[in-house]
């Protein structure tokens, strides 16, 4: 290799003053500055800044100074030839090439999905079950006292009426589990027919439900759903997944401006409907294994489901109907549920 | 200044590329999700010095120093502060208040650390920028509009009548209901007990099994004293924000310094009131003009509107919620514009004086489209957006000033306070301009 000048700017490091200069490395692997004082120095002395795209580099001298070159190209010939071993450039010619940057979106895309639609999940039953019941039981008496300020009024239901549901749900809730459960009566206007399982294992039916149902077999397979979400802890674990989504939100966006990360939320919204759905295609399972092992015919289940979803079609432009309560700010029936029609099918068919 | 006669004129080019910049963005976040996050540190500072490399002015480029392994540090106590915040608030959102107040206290302090790293870590001309603020002085300028805050309102609340049995009524009812109903009730019976317990407790609300909803009236005086706690809350927020801004900008700039030469920030608390002064008549104008276009709208389609069917108004609807939309957006653009102009032409570098010519729809235009971008490719853009936005910033600063560039010295070795600037490297969290 023959003697090499790079053209770039000088700077003494003691000011700011430019000089517009070259930088001369002989075949031996000196360096010197043109026109300037400044003794000849091997080439591995000098710390040279990382590549990253085309931004100019910034060749640092033992003294203080420092040289400005757009050369990038010479630069990383030199630092090969006489400097120390440069790890860093793999990833600028990672960064550069475009086979590369297509895998690496397809990785990212795909480890992001995987994440999301298996990773999450699986880690929250783990990390649901070794949290406290205090957690539950706060939970639970945070929701109630919330939505019986703002949803339920005092039930109208006779007392007689309320202890024969009261026994039949004694026969639905599991007699082996730690977890408690009660069941509670309110009425409710606003959300009109509708269960509701807080994490605590208060299970709140209204009197607008109890009235729709004109078999007691029909509430029974819905205490045994609402029953499935408590067992499974679903409100709990969309906690944690939504708080492992809000995470990993964050940390891939990293800092985008106010305005774009709006749209952001977006997706991750309807990402939690996508679990919530989840949840309740377990509570319908938990509530057929019930039916099945007591002899009781699905048909009841499929029943109350038509009913329930011809008020809401009834109701539309009111989507308040939900029926499981995951957190204070509601989410319509029709998108955190998977589609009635495919849940009844799902519970005629299966054996 | 009157004798300011500035012969030299210059202005920020930025010469980062969206398709260069893509390629970087998507390897490092892969990287960032292969090694769970350690190499975001790495990933932060490549990307920073794409951005400050690509920063020049007069052709001379920026230069982000950054050691990734104490960004590593910075992010893992941050990102440790971050999940227990947010699990905390989550599970327990009726005390999310007190950790939001907790959050509150450590910003003075994370402000002056971060603004320290940074500026530390800045160079230009191989002169590095630094920031010598006393976090004493912070925790000062943070709190002290904060008490002044929490002290008008206390004034003003022990000032308004029924305050005492607003406090008596809370404390009693609220706690000692809500407590029965949710740790009673394992099974049946117990249940029961607790109702019966609840109806007796409860004169007020109408003899039932269960806790009753509806609103006695002294409830609705409690909410009326919370109407009105709340208006005053939000007015002294409103009118001591701007002064907030005002002493928080001065504090930043004027200790800031590049090599030897200081910053110092010429303005006053009266532009910054000027500024929302003159964008709320902004916000009036707007309002009154979108309101008479609905009401015109509506007018010329009264037949249609009094069928009351939703389908036949949708139309309507749709326009105004993208009117609506694009006010906040346009509303937000404004903000931004005229906050950042008045920053940095307050900016004066010993006697070079610093303009920013950023508009309210030029901003307005860039938001709409970074949006949009980012929202049909699902986050894809991201790269070009940040691009764009780093652009139009920059490229609207202009430097004037008598002589050119190279009259700056650097700062003696080792006079910088080294107990500050060392856990001043603990952390990396962006705050601020």
């Amino acid at each position: 290799m023959q003697t090499t000048k790079l053209p770039g700017y000088y700077f003494d490091g003691a000011s700011s003053k430019r000089i517009a200069t070259y930088l001369v490395i002989d075949s031996e692997g000196y360096v010197t500055i043109d026109e300037s004082p400044i003794n000849a120095m091997p080439y591995n002395t000098i710390k040279t800044s990382l590549r990253v795209g085309n931004t100019p580099r910034h060749l640092n001298f033992p003294d203080g100074s420092s040289f400005e070159s757009e050369e990038n190209d010479q630069i990383d010939q030199l630092n090969q030839l006489f400097g120390q071993k440069n790890h860093a450039n793999i990833i600028h010619r990672l960064e550069t090439s475009l086979k590369f940057a297509c895998i690496a979106l397809v990785a990212t895309i795909a480890i992001t999905w995987g994440f999301i639609q298996y990773g999450i999940p699986a880690l929250s039953t783990p990390i649901a079950n070794l949290l406290p019941t205090t957690i539950t039981d706060e939970l639970g008496r945070q929701s109630l006292e919330y939505i019986d300020q703002t949803l339920f009024e005092p039930s109208q239901l006779t007392t007689e009426r309320k202890s024969e549901l009261e026994k039949l749900f004694k026969q639905v809730i599991p007699s082996n589990s730690p977890q408690k459960f009660s069941l509670i009566f309110r009425q409710s206007p606003v959300i009109g027919p509708n269960a509701l399982a807080l994490p605590s294992g208060h299970i709140i039916f209204t009197d607008e439900i109890i009235q729709l149902a004109e078999d007691d077999h029909e509430l029974e397979a819905v205490m045994a759903h609402e029953t499935g979400h408590v067992i499974n802890k679903h409100t709990l674990r969309g906690l944690i997944q939504k708080s492992a989504l809000a995470i990993a939100v964050v940390a891939i966006t990293g800092d985008v401006s106010t305005a774009s990360s709006l749209i952001i939320a977006l997706p991750a919204l309807i990402l939690e409907t996508g679990y919530s759905r989840e949840f309740e295609r377990e509570a319908d399972q938990y509530a057929i294994q019930y039916m099945d092992d007591k002899k009781i015919d699905r048909q009841y289940f499929a029943t109350i489901l038509g009913k329930l979803e011809k008020v809401a079609l009834e109701e539309e432009s009111e989507k308040q109907v939900t029926d499981s309560l995951e957190s204070p700010s509601w989410q319509g029936y029709l998108s955190s549920h998977p589609a009635t029609e495919e849940r009844i099918k799902a519970l005629l068919t299966k054996n | 200044m009157e004798d300011f006669k500035p012969n030299h004129q210059y202005h920020f080019e930025f010469t980062g590329k969206g398709t260069e910049f893509f390629r970087i963005w998507i390897v490092n976040t892969l990287l960032s999700i292969l090694t769970l996050g350690i190499y975001s540190a790495w990933a932060k500072v490549r990307t920073n010095q794409y951005f400050y490399g690509n920063t020049k002015l007069d052709d001379a480029s920026f230069q982000y120093l950054a050691d990734p392994i104490k960004i590593l540090k910075g992010r893992l106590i941050a990102i440790t502060l971050f999940i227990s915040y947010y699990l905390l608030a989550n599970f327990y959102p009726v005390y999310g208040l007190y950790f939001l107040i907790i959050g509150l206290l450590i910003i003075p302090l994370l402000f002056v650390l971060s603004q320290s790293f940074r500026m530390k870590n800045t160079a230009y001309r191989n002169i590095t920028f630094n920031f010598h603020g006393k976090i004493k002085d912070s925790y000062k300028i943070f709190l002290i509009p904060f008490i002044a805050i929490i002290a008008i309102n206390a004034i003003s609340l022990t000032l308004l009548p029924l305050q005492e049995k607003l406090l008596e009524t809370e404390e009693t009812q609220t706690e000692h209901n809500t407590y029965n109903d949710s740790v009673q009730g394992t099974d049946n019976s117990s249940q029961q007990e607790t109702d019966n317990k609840d109806a007796n407790k409860n004169d007020n609300n109408p003899p039932s099994t269960d806790q009753g909803s509806m609103l006695s009236d002294e409830e609705l005086e409690q909410l009326k004293q919370g109407g009105i706690a709340l208006f005053i809350l939000s007015l002294t927020l409103m009118l001591l924000f701007p002064v907030w801004q005002y002493l928080i900008s001065r504090f930043q700039l004027d200790h800031t310094g590049y090599g030897e030469t200081q910053f110092s920030f010429h303005s006053s608390i009266w532009q910054f009131y000027k500024m929302y002064l003159l964008l709320l008549l902004e916000v009036i104008a707007i309002s009154i003009i979108f309101a008479l276009c609905i009401a015109g709208l509506v007018s010329v389609l009264a037949e249609g509107f009094s069928t009351e069917t939703f389908q036949e108004n949708s139309g309507i609807v749709i326009i105004a919620i993208i009117g609506y939309l694009s006010i906040y957006l346009y509303l937000f653009a404004a903000y931004s514009s005229k906050h950042l102009n008045l920053v940095i032409s307050s900016i004066r570098i010993d006697h070079i004086e610093l303009s920013s010519s950023l508009t309210a729809t030029g901003f307005f235009w860039l938001y709409l489209t970074n949006t949009i971008l980012i929202g049909i490719s699902l986050g894809l853009f991201i790269p070009w957006v940040r691009i764009r936005s780093a652009r139009y910033r920059l490229e609207n600063i202009q430097l004037f000033m008598e002589q050119d560039l190279n009259q700056f010295t650097s700062r003696q070795q080792g006079d910088s306070s080294a107990i500050g600037e060392e856990v001043g490297t603990l952390f990396d969290i962006d705050v601020g301009l």
